[in-house]
């Protein structure tokens, strides 16, 4: 075999030696002169009107610098990027009403951190609680409340696909079954919590250094959420302990920094608690997924029917490219002659779903692998073989979806199979013990 | 009120102000600089705050710092013996890719030298039970677990080397 | 998140602990490792005025042992120091098991099995085993000393019958019979890190083939730690047999009242009462015999 130099090397990465030595600096390691300390005020209701905010006894504490409520900020909304601007649905601070316990409804900057606590503690907030939901059939549910105004259905973004003749193929179809699935939220659980560091030079400027996967769509949204030009915000990322798509988006800690830092000229951090990543961080979507898959005799498939409810919580999010993506997974890894999809992103009073691994995969895909293995028992065909028989292969098109241009799907299956043992072992193992894919 | 206390970290002695209710994480990564020990979850349950405390591993998060007057403390900073020369810990974790995003290193680098000062030939799972509080969340562990394996046997060799 | 503010004190004895407890009211709280008491400072709301250490009294780390006196371990002794301790693994290898399947290593070098005591889990890994050899807790307080057995001393999640301003010193823990045997089994989702789900504990002593005499604890399966006396019953005075490990599990599971939380369902619980006390009753008895 040809020799390469990297290929099929031992290199040690890159950043190796500033991590195994504690000197790569990450977001919160960061200390400006002068620096303040940001703590964010979150709602402790699911649904909330607020009333009123009154501020004056946490701004009269020594050492508390600066204190912003929604009304504050030049209220323009954000979310999902350039693909979707209309679903753009979350302004960084809550502005007259609260959707999940966690929402941001304030933030404050002090001269530590002590004091932003307890000038958290001071900030006094009247809310008249509204009745929440908490799960899609409850969001779907006639008279379900409104949890934003714009959208009475709770149903803010939907994706269709349809090709072939679905009706047509499960009429002709040897054998048919339907499934309901649920899946769960997923926490990405970064062990770095999220944490941000803004400054303002004298002409207005500001460079903001955040725990971000996405710097430049930082940058893109800062912008208009702060109303300034792009080429007057600079975003720096440091080094990052994780994020597994959970740090995908503009977030109110980052708005906060940097607008704080704007008013007060003096640099501010806002580094998140776990407890706070878990209140209120980003998710993996839970959904609901009815899917009805028809197969021949011999295991062909004929077609499948996929209707996915996305529990999106709060806002969208990066949830429209979950429910766009979801869709997408769904028509792959087998060949669906006939295909029909029907994907909807429902707001819930919960903290916001959006991107995490996979981002739609997983949940399409356990959808669809459980089937292969009902259906492979039911009818009686070796649950590999099943799938190698399905399987999609290089050139593929998935109309409207996408065309797979690389795909060892079928050699991976078949190696797995191999080094398994899959064949022996389905056969003598003994009951307790199983093999399964 | 705060109270003034001395502390040794690192083989360096400092003098600190500090409230009772600091914890030592706060007083190394605020007062003293030393930002390479983390602060993931604030209870205990990660291990990226871990530093040794006369020589024990201790979650620098739930230690306070009024507590630590006279003791040795040890860091990450402080492993390595100079700036060009690693520490055979933080060697083998870079040889056998045993980080990813970095964030739980710092904690895992220190269990790993707690073990490894009692312990220098430890089995797979003594190197698991001593790394059991310590998360990664990019789930490295295989990696990490061989590179203590592979430190242990160069420290090992390091002190075989030295004249007596 | 910060810690909320509080007053610290480092007494040199446990006489000015109590002063002390006496003095800030009940806003203090007594501290050894502190791994809890934090952490409830941090998540649940816990706000003390005062926080007195005992880790600078002299003499409270001890872990000594006596043939004639058994085993005293002292409020500040560490749970890894226990588990590490040649003589609690020689003569009590529950004790130093039980130590060192507490929480993690970090979490080990700084908190006590008295902390874990007086936390008053339900789950605490450390009390069945200590309850199961019929151990008893050393209590200062204003009116002096007392003892009491550590079977007397959980009174509810959360809640021991400590008076105000009492603190625990130390445990003492009998020498044991010689031909008896101890074990000590939990389960947990993750398996050794998080809180235990359910847990056994049990001291089996033999005359001959028979066993005299037995001390079975469950423990996450009730407000306290259980004893579970009919379970008991059934084995006593007979020789161990399947049949009777069985019919003790099955008891043992009515004596238990567990409830559905976030580490496992109460049904769940109620199904491993009966096979951890099979498996505990089986090992304490073949230590036993080892030991005949």
């Amino acid at each position: 075999m040809e020799e390469f130099s990297i290929v099929g090397k031992n290199v040690p990465r890159n950043d190796g030696r500033a991590k195994a030595t504690g000197s790569a600096i990450y977001t919160d390691d960061i200390k400006l002169p002068g620096m303040l300390h940001g703590r964010i005020l979150r709602s402790p209701f699911a649904h909330a009107r607020i009333t009123r905010i009154d501020t004056s006894k946490a701004a009269s504490l020594a050492g508390v610098k600066c204190i912003i409520t929604g009304e504050d900020t030049p209220k323009i909304k954000y979310g999902n990027w350039r693909l979707f601007p209309d679903t753009q649905d979350e302004y960084p601070l809550a502005i007259d009403k609260v959707r999940f316990i966690g929402d941001e409804v304030a933030a404050v900057a002090a001269v530590d951190l002590d004091i932003a606590e307890e000038a958290l503690g001071l900030i006094r907030v009247d809310y008249e609680a509204l009745p929440a939901v908490f799960d899609v059939d409850g969001s779907l549910r006639e008279g379900a409340p409104i949890i934003h105004d714009y959208c009475p259905s709770n149903i803010s973004v939907n994706r269709k696909i349809q090709y072939g003749n679905i009706e047509q193929a499960f009429a002709e179809s040897d054998y048919v079954r339907e499934d309901t699935f649920t899946v769960h939220a997923v926490s990405p659980a970064y062990l770095e919590p999220c944490a941000a560091v803004a400054q303002c030079d004298l002409d207005g400027r500001i460079t903001l250094w955040t725990s971000t996967q996405v710097p430049y769509i930082i940058q893109c949204l800062l912008a208009s959420t702060l109303n300034m030009r792009e080429n007057d915000i600079r975003v720096i990322k440091p080094y990052v302990g994780g994020g597994f798509g959970g740090k995908m988006e503009l977030r109110t800690w980052e708005f906060c920094a940097a607008f704080m830092a704007k008013k007060t000229g003096r640099p501010v951090k806002f580094t998140l608690t776990r407890e706070e990543e878990f209140l209120a961080g980003r998710r993996r979507h839970p959904m609901k997924l009815y899917s009805k898959v028809g197969f021949k005799k011999d295991g062909t498939l004929t077609g499948k029917d996929l209707r996915i409810y996305l529990d999106g919580g709060a806002y969208n999010a990066m949830g429209p490219t979950a429910t766009f993506l979801c869709g997408t997974f769904g028509a792959m890894l087998y060949r669906y002659p006939n295909y029909r999809f029907l994907g909807e992103h429902v707001y819930t009073n919960k903290p916001p779903a959006s991107a995490m691994r996979g981002f739609g995969a997983p949940q399409s895909l356990f959808a669809t692998e459980s089937q292969m293995n009902m259906a492979a028992e039911a009818l009686g065909i070796d649950p590999i073989e099943l799938r190698i028989k399905n399987a999609q292969v290089t050139g593929d098109t998935i109309p409207d979806v996408a065309t797979i241009s690389s795909c060892g799907f079928i050699e991976a299956l078949e190696k797995v199979a191999k080094m398994s043992g899959w064949k022996e072992k389905r056969k003598t193992l003994k009951k307790g013990c199983g093999i399964g894919i | 009120m705060k109270q003034v206390i001395e502390l040794n970290v690192n083989g360096e002695p400092y003098t600190v102000a500090v409230n009772p209710w600091q914890t030592l994480n706060e007083v190394l990564r605020e007062d003293i600089n030393l930002t390479g020990v983390k602060i993931g979850c604030g209870s205990g349950d990660c291990g990226a705050c871990t530093v040794l405390v006369d020589g024990r591993a201790v979650s620098s998060c739930l230690s306070l710092a009024i507590e630590m007057e006279g003791k040795q403390i040890v860091t990450v900073e402080g492993m390595a013996p100079s700036g060009e020369t690693l520490h055979p810990i933080q060697e083998a974790f870079i040889e056998k890719g045993a980080i990813q995003c970095g964030f739980c290193t710092s904690g895992m680098e220190i269990s790993a030298l707690h073990l490894l000062n009692h312990n220098p030939s430890p089995t797979d799972t003594e190197i698991r039970e001593a790394l059991s509080g310590n998360l990664c969340r990019c789930t490295g562990y295989t990696k990490i677990v061989e590179a203590v394996a592979v430190a242990g046997q160069k420290m090992k060799e390091a002190s075989e080397r030295k004249p007596s | 998140m910060r810690l909320s503010h509080f007053d610290y004190h480092a007494p040199a004895t446990v006489e000015e602990a109590i002063a002390l407890l006496q003095s800030k009211g009940p806003g203090a709280r007594v501290m050894a490792g502190g791994t809890d008491l934090l952490i409830k400072m941090r998540h649940a709301g816990l706000k003390p005025k005062a926080i007195i250490s005992v880790k600078r009294i002299a003499g409270l780390d001890t872990i000594a042992f006596d043939e004639k006196r058994g085993l005293i371990i002292g409020a500040a002794a560490l749970l890894a120091d226990v588990a590490n301790h040649p003589d609690v693994l020689k003569h009590y290898p529950t004790v130093a098991q039980a130590a060192r399947g507490t929480a993690n290593a970090q979490v080990r070098n700084m908190g006590t099995v008295i902390g874990n005591l007086c936390n008053a889990s339900p789950s605490a890994d450390n009390a069945p085993a200590l309850l199961a050899m019929g151990a008893d807790v050393r209590i200062h307080g204003p009116a002096g000393v007392r003892t009491l057995p550590l079977e007397q001393f959980f009174k509810g999640p959360g809640v021991t019958a400590l008076e105000p301003f009492e603190i625990v010193t130390s445990i003492h823990v009998p020498t044991l019979a010689p031909h008896s045997g101890t074990a000590y089994i939990s389960l947990s989702a993750r398996g050794k890190l998080d809180c235990t789900a359910v847990g056994a504990g049990i001291m089996l002593t033999l005359k001959g083939r028979v066993c005299e005499n037995l001390r079975l604890f469950i423990s996450a399966c009730g407000p306290t730690p259980i004893r579970a006396r009919k379970a008991e019953e059934i084995i006593r005075g007979k020789e161990l047999t399947v049949d009777a490990m069985d019919k003790a599990g099955a008891e043992a599971s009515w004596e238990t009242r567990p409830i559905t939380d976030v580490r496992a369902s109460a049904d769940y619980r109620s199904k491993m009462v009966a096979v951890l006390t099979r498996r505990v009753l089986k090992q304490a008895h073949e230590s036993a015999l080892e030991r005949l």
